[in-house]
């Protein structure tokens, strides 16, 4: 009896070891990463959350509400990055995990960390805490402390991310009690309005000293940055300059900043120092959130049903009927999931109103980089916008009646557009920048009210076409691709001559040619092509050039003549690991060139270091969509 | 013996009025004939004659209380009275604790009546025992099953909270699961404590009370040890005047005109507690020994229990019960009262579960004889550095018993009350030479106790391990946190508040005492003023001086 009892004894004291050792036996818990196994080049959502608490549950969820929200994500396939997976991305060094989400919690608040603890780790997801650095050395339990965030850190669940020092201050900014946001108002002093210089020496000063508390305490440099107020100086009490200078003053202290938005997706091509956040709803439940972030989820098919008020993102005062959407003065309205698009076929019809200008957007990445067609009294035109400017690529004469429907349609293919209107075309190929970001598609009320009755977009394949000149590619089958890889052999008159015509004609169909050099040795497809671009149409008309496992040397020399690479890449090679993508630049991109089975094996692995809205292979459509890749059509004689 | 009545004005604790016999002889098994005790009592009581229009409403005073009814001596009570009813609030400290609940309203039969001294000897119609069971002691039964229920449930979750934020602070939050699980350990041990069935034989017991300056309680201790519910054939009495320099040999002579089978010793000069029951053991004729102290009165029953746990000849002492004689002095004595309780029904009883008690308790033990004198020299000659060890005697002796193997337990049915210190500066000194005390012997323990049983051993180095740390976590939670971030100790003290409601809710449930918050007050007496003495004890431990001679006056 007496040794049953010690028995049982050493079997109780084995069980409370095992119990109260339990943290140590499972080791610290990380959030759920596996890089490796890592393919989105698609792009991410970034959510944010002004806190968890109980009080206010329109803006904070309460914690059993965070935990649902948290759980339903996990469910439905979502998982979390970083702002180091983030920058990666958008570098295009690394890609994300499927559904990939960064969660942004706002204020510093210790019950951020407390309420999300055990949430994430029964889902794995991690989040950053973004950090108004001036509240770390508040007096009280309810901001996180230096020593708070020493503790955080090591808990591996948590980046952090800056949120302004003295800059989630409101300043005085007039001579009354009138206050305004530390960053986008000049502040009143005793002599006044501060000058430009001082404001901007104040925002400059305010990131630094947010960055530099933040890597003191940690240890570790923050990588993004959250706007205080969501206010980034695009508001219309902003001073005029603010968003400019905060602009420039958060890229030489943040390598990412986060704006408040209307949706949360940012794509591959998206600003580093505009990326858009979302706010989300305290109150939604799991079901609720995750249907909402599907509508944000990039598409690959045709929308812009105007019935379906759902498949669109509106700003400002839309009314979508039956009858199509009608649009208030500054009001506009995205299709959700268009993002990502980069080629495109949109239509619409639409009804000005009096002394109305509409704009159907092919490309809208942000108020300074977008391609539309406007439509006013005065006519239509087709203007593209970039970093160089407004340009206006197309200006029609003819007038267009108010309140009757008109029907136009935008095409972008590549780097060339073609407007109709009704059936009738009436410009194209038109000349578009050479260097372009993927951006939503939408329409928008530039000024007075319009209706519109239809709409209807639809994004292109990227398709690529391999053949030994532009002949060998079917009429009816042209229309499919981008780009047409031809070889180029030597750099002969004869040769000159017809790639001159081959580069004319496809240029008229807005097809690119990619010469895809032969020569066995570096030195001499350089100078093969060096010589052919002395002539001022290839000069212009050339943009990339194929090489089959170019060397680093081709490259390089490649790169110093400001020529985008499309690798061809023998598709056995790449599923051994024996090609190495470091060498190709943000523009160039990757044929895989074998047969499906090792075609799929070397992409399982090229996709884990190189984005796939820049790789081809010759996989049919469907699979190509799969893994977010341009399909490769070959054509023989 | 001044069989005078006792000033009970004040009281500070129930002074029960001896049987009319000095020992209760009249029975073959010396019980006593009382069902319920008598206290002396001297308090206001209002008689009701009559009922109706015809009440009419008399003064007396109550000279002896019981549960089961009055004396009271009032001149006024017509002759004849059959019946009565009675208004009265038993002031604190004249009954048992768990009796004073406010003013009682009782229907009384008159029993006996000496006119000549005005005398009624009344008997309630239902005792005050099964009035209260009906409504206060009901009531306070389940505000305590409640209050422990609630207690331990939220220990389990904040233990709970502890695991889900483990990483954010491990070192303190290992700690406190560590303090969770020991803390709630002890209750879930404790409630398997079983006593033995009763013994029927009653072999020769020796009791040994050693006295140094005790003439204001040491005739009582005589008294109530010579009122013993044992054959009186078949106890020795010995009385050890180690020196004192006061009226304590004349009381004991006193004591023994009255009972002059008590034997004696007197040392002069004194030669320390150890020595004198020593030298108490070497005289003693008697199978077991008994040590009590001097301010230690034992209830008739107490040896009887005591030897009830020796019918397993493994068992080489048991402690008995102690709880807190001086209770209703002031709120210190109040708060030990508490601790007292849960100190030993708790405490204790978790480590008898496991026949390894670490402390047979001064107030009240008894030895098997030959156990005890195997080991005698060697406690009576201890050093510790080279230095008598003048302190730590009940440890050191559990200790030499535990090392040999024997079996160790408590007794909870054996019980004494015991005086404690009525002053902050007595009780300090005296918490302190016990912190001493239990720290030079645990350091001895260490080297044996992983030899019990695994759970035994188990506690045992947890129960040393964890109060050495407290006071890490006490600086951490009281003084860091507050002065560096501005944040109070708001955690910390809901901690402590739930220890305290668990502790203080066991000593409701069994003693239905109004006295239980005063454990909540204790726990913070502990936290915030106690837990500082021990790194002091830790430094200074190899100190020999005793403190604390003087003791709490009645």
């Amino acid at each position: 009896m007496k040794k049953l009892s010690i028995a049982l004894q050493w079997l109780v004291v084995a069980a409370l070891a095992a119990l109260a050792l339990q943290p140590f036996i499972k080791g610290r818990p990380l959030p759920e990463r596996q890089p490796e196994t890592w393919r989105n080049w698609q792009g991410f959502m970034a959510l944010s959350y002004a806190g968890v608490g109980i009080g206010a549950p329109e803006t904070y969820p309460t914690p059993k509400r965070m935990a649902e929200q948290l759980a339903a994500l996990h469910a439905a396939g979502y998982r979390t990055i970083t702002p180091a997976d983030a920058l990666a991305f958008l570098e295009g060094r690394r890609p994300l995990p499927p559904k990939a989400l960064l969660l942004l919690l706002e204020g510093g608040r210790k019950d951020s960390v407390v309420f999300t603890a055990k949430p994430f780790r029964k889902t794995g997801f991690c989040g950053t805490l973004c950090l108004p650095t001036r509240l770390l050395d508040a007096r009280g339990a309810f901001f996180l402390r230096s020593g708070d965030l020493h503790r955080v850190a090591k808990m591996k669940f948590w980046s952090f991310a800056g949120m302004g020092h003295a800059a989630i201050d409101e300043i005085p900014v007039g001579p009354g009690d009138e206050k305004g946001h530390f960053l986008t108002r000049r502040a009143w002093t005793n002599a006044g309005l501060e000058s430009p210089e001082a404001f901007r020496e104040r925002v400059a000063a305010d990131y630094a000293n947010c960055r530099d508390a933040i890597a003191q305490t940690v240890g570790e440099t923050p990588l993004a940055y959250v706007y205080p107020f969501a206010d980034a100086g695009q508001g219309p009490e902003a001073d005029p300059d603010a968003e400019a200078i905060n602009r420039e003053e958060v890229a030489k202290h943040f390598q990412l900043a986060f704006v408040e938005a209307d949706q949360p997706f940012n794509g591959p091509g998206a600003d580093p120092h505009a990326l858009q956040r979302w706010r989300v709803p305290g109150n939604a439940t799991g079901a609720e959130l995750v249907r909402r972030l599907e509508q944000f989820a990039p598409r690959a098919n045709a929308a812009g049903d105007l019935r379906d008020a759902g498949a669109w993102q509106g700003v400002g005062k839309v009314h979508f009927s039956g009858a199509g959407a009608k649009f208030a003065p500054g009001a506009a309205a995205w299709i959700r999931g268009s993002d990502n698009w980069s080629d495109v076929d949109v239509t619409a019809t639409l009804r000005l109103g009096a002394d109305a200008v509409a704009a159907l957007y092919a490309r809208h990445v942000s108020a300074q980089s977008f391609l539309r067609v406007t439509l006013a009294p005065a006519g239509l035109r087709v203007q593209e916008r970039t970093a160089g400017g407004l340009r206006t690529l197309y200006e029609s004469p003819d007038p267009l009646p108010a309140n009757e429907p008109v029907t136009v349609r935008l095409r972008v293919k590549g780097a060339r557009a073609w407007l109709w209107r009704g059936a009738e075309q009436l410009a194209g190929p038109l000349p578009l920048a050479a260097r372009r970001a993927p951006g939503r598609v939408g329409l928008a009320a530039e000024t007075g009210a319009f209706r519109a009755q239809a709409c209807r977009a639809q994004p292109l394949e990227a398709a690529l076409a391999v053949a030994a000149d532009l002949e060998r590619v079917p009429a009816e089958n042209r229309d499919a691709f981008q780009a047409l890889i031809a070889p180029l052999a030597g750099s002969s008159a004869d040769v000159a001559q017809a790639w001159r015509r081959t580069l004319l004609a496809a240029a008229a169909q807005g097809v690119e040619i990619v010469p895809r050099l032969v020569a066995t040795d570096a030195a001499t497809a350089l100078a093969d092509l060096r010589a052919l671009r002395e002539d001022p149409i290839f000069r212009s008309l050339i943009g990339r050039v194929a090489a089959t496992a170019p060397s680093a040397e081709l490259l390089q020399g490649l790169h110093d003549s400001k020529l985008a690479v499309v690798a061809v890449v023998p598709a056995a090679a790449a599923a051994q690991g024996s090609f190495d993508a470091q060498g190709l630049r943000p523009d160039d991109w990757i044929l895989v060139d074998g047969d499906e089975t090792e075609t799929l094996a070397a992409l399982d692995r090229l996709l884990a270091v190189f984005p796939a809205d820049r790789t081809a292979a010759f996989l049919d459509s469907a699979r190509s969509r799969e893994l977010g890749i341009a399909p490769a059509v070959r054509y023989e004689p | 013996m001044n069989l005078q009545p006792p000033d009970r004005r004040n009281a500070t604790s129930p002074y029960e009025k001896p049987d009319r016999r000095r020992r209760a002889r009249s029975r073959a098994d010396y019980s006593t004939r009382r069902s319920s005790p008598r206290y002396w009592s001297d308090f206001p009581v209002q008689i009701v004659v009559g009922a109706g229009k015809s009440q009419t409403a008399y003064s007396g005073t109550a000279r002896d209380v019981s549960d089961g009814g009055l004396l009271v001596e009032s001149r006024e009570i017509p002759a004849g009275t059959k019946r009565v009813r009675l208004h009265f609030e038993v002031p604190d400290g004249i009954l048992p604790e768990e009796y004073h609940h406010g003013a009682m309203d009782v229907v009384a039969d008159v029993r006996r009546h000496d006119a000549a001294k005005g005398y009624w000897g009344l008997q309630f119609v239902e005792p005050l025992s099964q009035r209260l069971a009906r409504s206060t002691w009901a009531l306070l039964r389940w505000l305590a099953i409640v209050l422990l229920a609630g207690a331990i449930a939220t220990t389990l979750f904040l233990k709970y909270e502890n695991y889900q934020f483990f990483w954010y602070d491990a070192p303190l939050f290992f700690y406190s699961i560590l303090v969770g699980g020991y803390l709630v350990s002890r209750f879930v041990f404790a409630a398997f404590y079983r006593n033995p069935p009763p013994l029927s034989e009653t072999p020769p017991v020796t009791l040994l009370v050693p006295a140094f300056n005790e003439e204001k309680q040491i005739e009582r201790t005589i008294r109530q040890v010579m009122n013993l519910e044992y054959p009186a054939d078949k106890l020795q009495v010995i009385v050890i005047d180690d020196g004192s320099t006061d009226g304590t040999p004349a009381a004991i002579a006193r004591a023994r005109a009255l009972y002059p089978e008590v034997e004696s010793i007197r040392f002069s000069p004194g030669r320390g507690k150890r020595h004198a029951l020593a030298a108490g053991v070497q005289r003693a004729t008697g199978a077991f020994i008994v040590f009590i102290d001097s301010d230690s009165f034992l209830e008739p029953d107490a040896v009887r229990r005591l030897l009830d746990h020796f019918a397993d000849p493994e068992v080489a002492a048991v402690t008995g019960h102690c709880d807190v004689e001086n209770v209703w002095t002031n709120a210190l004595t109040k708060m030990q009262s508490v601790r007292y309780y849960v100190a030993f029904r708790i405490m204790k009883a978790a480590e008898s579960v496991f026949d390894s008690i670490t402390c047979l308790s001064g107030p009240l033990a008894c030895y098997r004889r030959e156990r005890l004198l195997e080991v005698l020299d060697a406690w009576e000659t201890q050093t510790f550095l080279g230095r008598p060890a003048t302190f730590g005697d009940d440890r050191s002796l559990t200790n030499l018993l535990l090392r040999r193997g024997h079996k160790v337990r408590y007794a909870e049915k054996a019980q004494c009350t015991t005086l404690v210190p009525e002053d902050h500066r007595t009780f300090l000194r005296q918490q302190l030479r016990w912190k001493r005390s239990w720290f030079r012997e645990s350091l001895v323990a260490c080297a044996f106790m992983w030899k019990k049983q695994p759970l035994m051993a188990v506690s045992f180095y947890l129960g040393f391990l964890l109060p050495l740390v407290a006071p890490l976590v006490v600086v951490r939670a009281l003084v860091l946190v507050p002065l560096l971030q501005a944040v109070w100790p708001i955690n910390y003290v809901a901690g402590v508040l739930v220890m305290s409601a668990m502790i203080s809710s066991v000593y409701l449930l069994v003693k239905r005492s109004r006295l239980w918050l005063y454990g909540v007050m204790f726990c913070f007496y502990y936290m915030f003023v106690l837990v500082w003495q021990l790194p002091i004890a830790v430094l200074t431990f190899a100190e020999t001086g005793w403190g604390t001679r003087s003791k709490a006056e009645i």
